[in-house]
């Protein structure tokens, strides 16, 4: 009952949210300087073509008028239509998703199966040897540049020593895509039995994943090593050990559930950054994700695929968040039982 | 079997000394150290002794950051990282403490000694429930299955007085009140069956009829079960009441010892007297403990004679040369003196 109210509420709350973002968007590409229409006239149109292309994109009504004519296109979906690519936004959009998405996956996993032991087993051994290895190399992997690391990636493991795969896109020129179920294709491969495709997919992930896990270690590490000296240090773990449980014990049924539920916020923040696309990462390995396209359209002025580019990410976020308030209400009783 | 009587009068309890039985603990020259911020170990514990019979009751009194829970901790060997015992022994039931190895140690909490802390509510994990709490506390004691140690989890809910056991025994720790936490919390240790139960302010942040409550509990759990009992704190009216002797601490030192009677009547040390003179005052309403104006600096004490000087711990900067000494003034009343000046035996 509490804990259904908690939800419906915490739905509302991602609501209003979404309609603030929506306004925010259009307010922002009316308010600020420079207008789409002699953007998108180009600099050495005349008055009348830029009028005419103004009034095309219905900028010489009135603003509230163009507020529900924006309301109502988003509501249906209609996010515009690129200027670069001819396409509609939406449509750009849902077929770079999935590949975002797949490579968002991957390497927030790569980060938390690797960052949240080494943060434990970093803070369980305080002070030692192993603690100073970690912390140092959470200090190397936040300060790693991006570009220069994918590109040693490329040039060791695709160059030198030839064991990746061309650094050309999510599969081999030769292996046709799997069927789209999810359109993650290591998803679609396995649904289909595909190992060919399977295996080719992983090999093509392997490296831009290696990159933005690694750029996002050191959240994990750093958190999980601080929630875990807390709580070691709490009064349930010396309790606990007063009653004569073993450290082992003590570890696994006391400490690491209390200290790894604050990492699901970390996850959160971790995997919105990731499914913002990281351009760089994409760039370099010619992934067709979203943050390629987000690219392209800042830098062509490509108002409405920005438009929504940003809303897109705005609703990405906005139930990211949800899932983990849902997450935590259904890990922790203190929320789940009010 | 000692006979623990519940509102213990103010007088002496002979039959008690811990001298006619072999010691349940005994703690000797005991030093815990914490480094200090420019980084030298600067102890908080210092020289405490002291040796507690089997079903004995003994408070642990004095000002706050006097060094009791430290004292308490070192005893299970739980003095945590970068503390450290500097020195001295730990004794329960022959067993030591000090320098002892994690599953001595392990073999020792629980079933020997076992502790229930300050603030009950916090020490108890807040992911698992009443439930988990006591049937794991009797699966790793007793090596009961999951469903035998339900069953005695339930029991034991009812042995400490909680009402509607069955509701409480699926409740999380946030759903308890101090209260009920703290039962839990004597729940547990009362499944490991230990013969020691060291008690850290177990009723600070309860209301008070729920603090007279818990301290019956404890009365009741002594009076079966003939556990011997250290009680950590600053209520000496509680002292009276639930303790067969009193250790009075100042700045991680022991300064006074003595049976509960011969304490009330006749205390000796400046700090047991001020912290006295600051609480026992029937003719007036209680006053905040002022512990910063002495009732006096120092008593002068004579014993076997020779002459001793009893000095409140604040006031010892000019007597560093000296050892302070627990002297004897009565029988099982000891007092932390210093030699009186001029004196022989120079450092
Ligand atoms: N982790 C620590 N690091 C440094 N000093 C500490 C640490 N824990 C305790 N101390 C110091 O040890 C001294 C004794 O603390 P202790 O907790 O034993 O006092 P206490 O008598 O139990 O006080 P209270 O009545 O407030 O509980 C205090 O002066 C405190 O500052
Ligand atoms: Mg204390």
């Amino acid at each position: 009952m509490t804990l259904r109210w908690y939800l419906l509420r915490r739905l509302g709350l991602a609501a209003v949210t979404l309609v603030g973002v929506i306004f925010a968007v259009f307010f922002m590409t009316r308010v600020l300087p420079g207008d789409p229409a002699s953007v998108k006239a180009g600099a050495y149109a005349t008055e009348e073509a830029r009028a005419a292309i103004a009034r095309e994109m219905g900028l010489d009504k009135p603003v509230p008028v163009q507020l529900t004519t924006y309301l109502g296109n988003i509501l249906q979906g209609d996010f515009g239509t690129s200027t670069r690519s001819g396409q509609p936004v939406r449509q750009d959009l849902l077929s770079r998703l999935p590949a975002t998405v797949e490579l968002a996956l991957f390497s927030l996993m790569l980060a938390a199966l690797v960052g949240i032991p080494l943060g434990v087993w970093a803070a369980v051994r305080q002070g030692s040897r192993v603690d100073a290895l970690v912390q140092q190399w959470t200090i190397l992997a936040a300060a790693l540049p991006l570009f220069w690391f994918g590109l040693v990636l490329i040039y060791l493991f695709y160059h030198v020593w030839g064991i990746a795969p061309p650094p050309v896109g999510r599969l081999d020129l030769g292996i046709p895509p799997p069927p789209a179920i999810t359109g993650l294709y290591t998803v679609d491969a396995l649904l289909s039995g595909n190992w060919a495709a399977f295996r080719n997919a992983l090999a093509h992930l392997a490296l831009p994943v290696l990159a933005l896990g690694v750029a996002t270690m050191s959240p994990f590490i750093k958190v999980a090593r601080s929630a875990m000296l807390d709580v070691m240090a709490s009064d349930y773990v010396l309790a606990a050990r007063s009653l004569g449980f073993s450290e082992r014990e003590v570890i696994w049924h006391d400490a690491l559930k209390n200290a790894l539920i604050g990492l699901l916020t970390v996850a959160g923040i971790v995997l919105g950054y990731l499914l913002a696309g990281n351009v760089l990462v994409e760039t370099i390995f010619a992934w067709p994700g979203i943050g390629f396209y987000a690219w392209n359209a800042l830098t062509g002025s490509d108002y409405d695929a920005i438009q929504g580019f940003v809303l897109t990410i705005a609703i990405i976020y906005v139930f990211l968040n949800l899932a983990i308030d849902v997450a935590y209400s259904l890990i922790d009783p203190r929320i789940r039982l009010r | 079997m000692a006979v623990f009587t519940p509102a213990a009068p103010v007088v002496a309890s002979p039959g008690l000394a811990p001298e006619k039985a072999p010691p349940l603990a005994e703690v000797a020259n005991l030093t815990v150290a914490f480094p200090s911020p420019d980084s030298r170990m600067s102890a908080v514990v210092r020289e405490v002794g002291f040796s507690l019979a089997p079903h004995e009751s003994l408070a642990l009194v004095g000002e706050s950051g006097s060094g009791k829970t430290q004292t308490a901790l070192a005893m299970l060997g739980l003095t945590r990282p970068p503390g450290r015992v500097m020195a001295g022994s730990v004794r329960i039931g022959g067993q030591e403490i000090v320098g002892a190895s994690e599953s001595t140690l392990r073999r020792i909490r629980g079933s020997q000694a076992a502790m229930i802390f300050q603030s009950p509510r916090t020490a108890l994990n807040p992911l698992k429930t009443v439930g988990d709490h006591l049937s794991r506390v009797y699966r790793r004691h007793s090596g009961l299955d999951k469903r035998r140690a339900q069953e005695q989890a339930l029991a034991m809910l009812e042995r400490v007085g909680m009402t509607a056991p069955e509701r409480v025994l699926r409740a999380y720790p946030h759903q308890l009140s101090g209260g009920m936490a703290q039962r839990v919390m004597i729940g547990m240790m009362l499944a490991c069956n230990p013969c020691l139960l060291i008690a850290d302010e177990p009723t600070t942040g309860l209301d008070v009829t729920i603090q007279s409550q818990i301290f019956a509990l404890i009365r009741d759990i002594q009076a079966e079960t003939g556990l011997a009992l250290i009680l950590i704190t600053h209520d000496l009216g509680v002292v009276a009441e639930n303790c067969d002797r009193i250790a009075v601490m100042q700045r991680g030192r022991l300064v006074e010892l003595a049976p509960t009677a011969a304490l009330f009547a006749q205390a000796r040390h400046p700090y047991t007297l001020r912290l006295l003179a600051s609480i026992l005052r029937p003719d007036q309403p209680p006053q905040p403990i002022d512990l910063d104006t002495p009732v006096v600096d120092e008593v002068p004490i004579e014993n076997a004679g020779h002459a001793w000087r009893a000095i409140s711990v604040d006031a010892w900067k000019a007597l560093d040369a000296t050892r302070p000494e627990m002297i004897e003034v009565a029988p099982g009343h000891f007092v932390l003196c210093h030699p009186e000046p001029p004196v022989e035996a120079q450092p």
